[in-house]
């Protein structure tokens, strides 16, 4: 009997080959959407996860110093430390420009590297001399540009003061230079490194780090530590290891002494130091006592004012008990002025306001006291390093980082540049002064120790004791997160399967009908079966034998044209779909997986399909010489429909009160809605019982619906195919990874 | 051999066809049943071969009830106890005359005795009716004619109690309808089948022993 049935089968299916092939093409056509959707989907995310792990190298971990500068040599005692290969790199952003075409490419990484960052990262030395760039393909395919060319590069100067720091200066701005190109590295020599979490190709400018500075004297800081987590250490692990090598110069911080009064003093190379610091280093030492310098735009006492004065605020003998609103000046203002002990004056500054607009406050103060102009207060290393400021001869040289209107500089006001230099002049309590000038970037301008402790003795207390966070600096497994964001990306297997829903709905709405008209062709043949005294189950089992191998036959082809496809689809994703994805580097991957879940997919929609089918055209044999047509119950109809607006009612009112599952109820409302008008146009056709008698058929239009009263899924179908084509259009115009 | 108590069918839309219709046919009886288009017959005969199930009444077929069978005892009693003749040949186009004929040796499971004691049979038959040269030819290769006979031997191959003819020679010209018919008849007389033949061919029918008609609902004498 088993040869029999297979026999039968295989006879059968290449006598009815022609519906057979229908059958298999829309097969493969379902087979070929799920499995191209999938297998894209599949693409971008291994793509996504190749250009991430290709664009980090061996870096597992970063510790960032934001817009600080440590020195590299932090890199060398990191890795003593923990044992790990670590290397120091400066990254910046910036933008460069083909020197002979003028052509320019905005958003590029600037890398300062030293031969350590190329073995690190591509376990190879590449040495990039100085004066010389190396860039990436990518850059050097956008500029079109060849080993030997020369490129201008737009860079941030090197600042330990960030430029909307008070008091950062103005040329301290943007550095432009002309390098030669010595390199185009490949993403295999770390020519696509890159820190950040985009999937896009960087555009990518490596830079001698001893470039970054044209003093060849001055080091050069980095801000970035590259780290392989070679041991899989846990991220505290690196937290610990760097508190414990972490020293003041690491975090722009340094010991002088003051020459005036032997006090040892923190200062920072940002000018202000962080308020944790400052906190720390009060809470260690109670004999330290935190300084607070800044440059008033004038002390003005009745119609008489001297422009551009320090004034310190700080925490001694004159300052104490000072209530806010008094001043105390030393005597070379209170002769400029002419004003004397309980006077008031009124004194202005500069403060930056949003967006680094400049806001200047004025205040009057009464003066409390007058020193002498050569006592222990006049001290000029209380005025901390403006960069713009120290070291200038004249007060004309000076570039504060606001306005000096030179017209109001005078004679005497040079004078007193040149025999005191910054010495402040006047003082108020720190209470006060940091309450006035307190910033983002710190609460205080220097802290001072007592004069019996040596500098090395405080700074040593320090190391090991620094929390790398209140110092700036940041950890992060930025492996694991380029991970996650290559994982968590847009899933496209999901996107093209939602927009591949009206090839999916039309495939299953086709195959339904081609079953259908496979088994129309077969009546005969199942009605001899039968009256031949074949079982149910067994006629049943061959129609499902025999669908279920043009299921599979389509299914096979079906996959392959679905890898076809997914190649085309990348190929569209790196080229004409660029904007949706944002990378160019997308490849075709191949992972069985989509295949098979593609595969029974497919193979279970039919199944499911053809046993559906298989059942109710044998249960409608019955009815074939009868000459009877099945009469569609209106109530039934009526009673879904009624159904289906009382649950599309519910869903909606749900969705109005729970935002949090907002999305999915008006999704679920959609259907159905989509069901409820479905539903209602089969109540017009169903609806009629005059249409199941014999009577006169008066018109064409009482023939359709004659034929429809009969056949309402005929009249129903074509509806479905448009909506689902109507949806296809619109999600795609809307939410499609083509609108970018 | 065969009781039909009070069997009644209606349809939707053709309303009542069977009404309370009573019959009864014995072993080797030949039985021939007009009536007009639409009055019932193809249904009768549905009926009686477990093909269809009436809305009231009982069959009763050597003492059992055939509307208390399950499925798979209804397949059985079609293939065992029923050979089916229909207007059309309803012979599979994949498959030879032969193969076709041998149906309904493959529905149930029998053993290979059985089996060729089947195909001897089929032979026997074949050449008794005069298609044994067509045996290797599809069913698109031969003529209504000859087509109505391979379905007269598959319907007789595995010696059924009750052949129900539904129109054999609705579809054949004067000679063939003429040749299947006395083909039948002689089936009747030299095997023993009980033959119930539906047909508005009054020379068919003359060839039974016995005749109805169908009218209202009804057999009638």
């Amino acid at each position: 009997m088993k040869n029999f049935f297979s026999k039968n089968i295989f006879r059968s299916l290449y006598y009815y080959r022609k519906d057979a092939v229908y059958q298999i093409i829309i097969v493969a056509i379902l087979t070929a959407v799920i499995t191209g959707s999938l297998l894209t989907g599949e693409s971008v995310r291994s793509s996504l996860r190749r250009t991430a792990n290709e664009k980090l190298g061996s870096v597992d971990i970063v510790i960032s110093s934001g817009l600080r500068y440590f020195d590299p040599s932090l890199a060398g005692r990191f890795e003593e430390r923990s044992g790990e290969k670590a290397v120091a790199i400066l990254e910046m952003d910036g933008y460069c420009q083909d020197f002979s075409t003028g052509e320019s490419a905005l958003n590029t990484k600037i890398l300062g590297v030293s031969e350590d960052f190329f073995l690190f990262n591509a376990g190879k030395r590449i040495s990039i001399e100085p004066g010389t760039i190396a860039i990436n393909k990518r850059l050097a395919t956008f500029l079109n540009i060849k080993e030997g060319d020369e490129i201008i590069v737009h860079f941030r100067s090197i600042d330990p003061i960030p430029a909307n720091a008070p008091f950062a200066a103005r040329e301290a701005g943007q550095d432009t230079r002309v390098f030669k190109t010595g390199i185009i590295l490949g993403p295999e020599q770390s020519g696509n490194f890159s820190l950040g979490v985009s999937q896009i190709v960087p555009m990518n400018i490596f830079m001698n780090i001893m470039d970054f500075s044209r003093n060849s004297d001055k080091k050069v800081g980095a801000n970035r530590l590259l780290i392989a987590n070679g041991s899989d250490h846990n991220m505290p692990f690196f937290s610990d290891v760097l508190s414990e090598i972490l020293k003041f110069s690491d975090i722009g911080l340094s010991m002088r002494r003051s020459q005036r009064t032997g006090e040892p003093e923190l200062i920072s190379d940002r000018i202000f130091i962080d308020s944790t610091i400052v906190d720390a280093v009060l809470d260690r030492f109670q004999s330290a006592l935190p300084v607070i310098t800044y440059l008033a735009n004038e002390i003005y006492f009745k119609g008489r004012s001297t422009p551009y004065s320090f004034i310190s605020g700080i925490t001694s003998q004159i300052t104490m008990g000072l209530r806010d609103d008094q001043i105390i000046i030393n005597k070379w203002v209170a002769d400029d002025l002419g004003a004397k002990t309980g006077d008031s004056l009124a004194v202005s500054w500069f403060v930056q306001g949003f967006r680094g607009k400049l806001d200047e406050k004025r205040m009057n103060l009464i003066i409390a006291g007058i020193v002498d102009n050569e006592s222990n207060y006049s001290d000029p290393s209380l005025m901390p390093d403006f960069p713009g400021i120290s070291g200038k001869t004249t007060c004309s040289e000076w570039d504060a980082g606001i306005p000096v209107l030179l017209y109001r500089i005078r004679e005497k006001d040079e004078e007193y540049w040149n025999i005191y230099k910054g010495t402040p002049k006047a003082f108020i309590s720190y209470k006060s002064g940091r309450k006035l000038w307190a910033n983002n970037f710190g609460t205080a301008t220097a802290v001072r120790f007592p004069p019996s402790m040596s500098l090395s003795e405080i700074e040593k207390s320090f190391t090991g004791t620094l929390d790398p966070e209140t110092s700036g600096f940041n950890i992060n497994d930025i492996r694991n997160i380029s991970g996650r964001a290559a994982e968590e990306g847009t899933d496209f297997g999901s996107l093209f399967l939602s927009l591949s829903f009206f090839i999916l709905i039309s495939c299953i709405v086709l195959l339904s009908m081609a079953v259908s008209i496979f088994f129309d062709s077969r009546k005969k043949q199942v009605k001899t079966f039968f009256a031949l005294g074949f079982r149910d189950k067994d006629i049943r089992k061959m129609f499902f034998t025999e669908a279920a191998i043009l299921s599979i036959s389509g299914a096979i082809p079906g996959v392959i044209i679905g890898y076809l496809m997914n190649m085309l689809i990348i190929s569209a994703l790196n080229g004409v779909w660029s904007g949706a994805v944002q990378t160019d580097t997308l490849s075709p991957g191949f992972n069985i997986l989509p295949f098979i879940y593609s595969f029974l997919i497919t193979v279970i929609i039919t199944s499911i399909l053809i046993i559906f089918k298989t059942r109710s055209f044998l249960t409608s044999l019955y009815k074939i010489d009868t000459g009877e047509l099945k009469v569609h119950s209106a109530l039934l109809n009526n009673l879904l429909l009624l159904a289906a607006s009382i649950a599309f009612s519910g869903v909606v009112i749900s969705a109005l009160f729970i935002d949090q599952f907002a999305t999915v109820l008006y999704f679920i409302a959609g259907i159905l809605l989509f069901i409820t008008l479905v539903l209602l146009l089969r109540s017009y056709y169903v609806k009629n019982k005059k249409e199941s008698g014999r009577g006169e058929i008066k018109n064409i239009s009482a023939f359709s619906r004659r034929y429809y009263f009969f056949n309402p899924s005929q009249a129903i179908t074509p509806v479905i195919i448009i909506a689902a084509g109507i949806y296809a259009v619109i999600i795609t115009s809307k939410t499609g990874p083509f609108n970018s | 051999m065969l009781k039909l108590e009070n069997i009644s069918k209606s349809f939707v839309q053709r309303g009542t066809v069977l009404d309370g219709l009573i019959f009864e046919i014995n072993e080797g009886d030949s039985v021939s049943i007009t009536g007009p288009s639409g009055s019932g017959k193809t249904t009768l005969l549905n009926i009686i071969g477990a093909m269809d199930l009436p809305d009231a009444g009982n069959i009763i077929f050597k003492g059992r009830s055939i509307l208390k069978m399950t499925p798979d005892e209804s397949a059985l009693y079609r293939n065992k106890n029923i050979g089916f003749i229909f207007q059309e040949h309803l012979l599979l186009p994949h498959l030879t005359v032969k193969e076709n004929i041998l149906l309904p040796l493959y529905a149930h499971k029998i053993s290979k005795e059985e089996f060729n004691s089947g195909g001897q049979h089929a032979k026997l038959l074949m050449e008794r009716t005069g298609i044994a040269s067509l045996d290797s030819k599809y069913p698109f290769q031969i003529s209504g004619g000859e087509a109505q006979r391979v379905t007269l031997v598959r319907a007789l191959v595995n010696k059924p109690d009750i052949l129900l003819a539904d129109e054999p020679t609705g579809s054949l010209d004067g000679k063939n309808a003429d040749h299947l018919g006395t083909l039948l008849s002689e089936m009747n007389r030299e095997f023993g089948i009980t033959l119930i033949v539906a047909t508005h061919s009054s020379d068919l029918a003359a060839k039974m022993n016995q005749h109805y008609r169908l009218e209202n609902g009804k057999l009638k004498n």
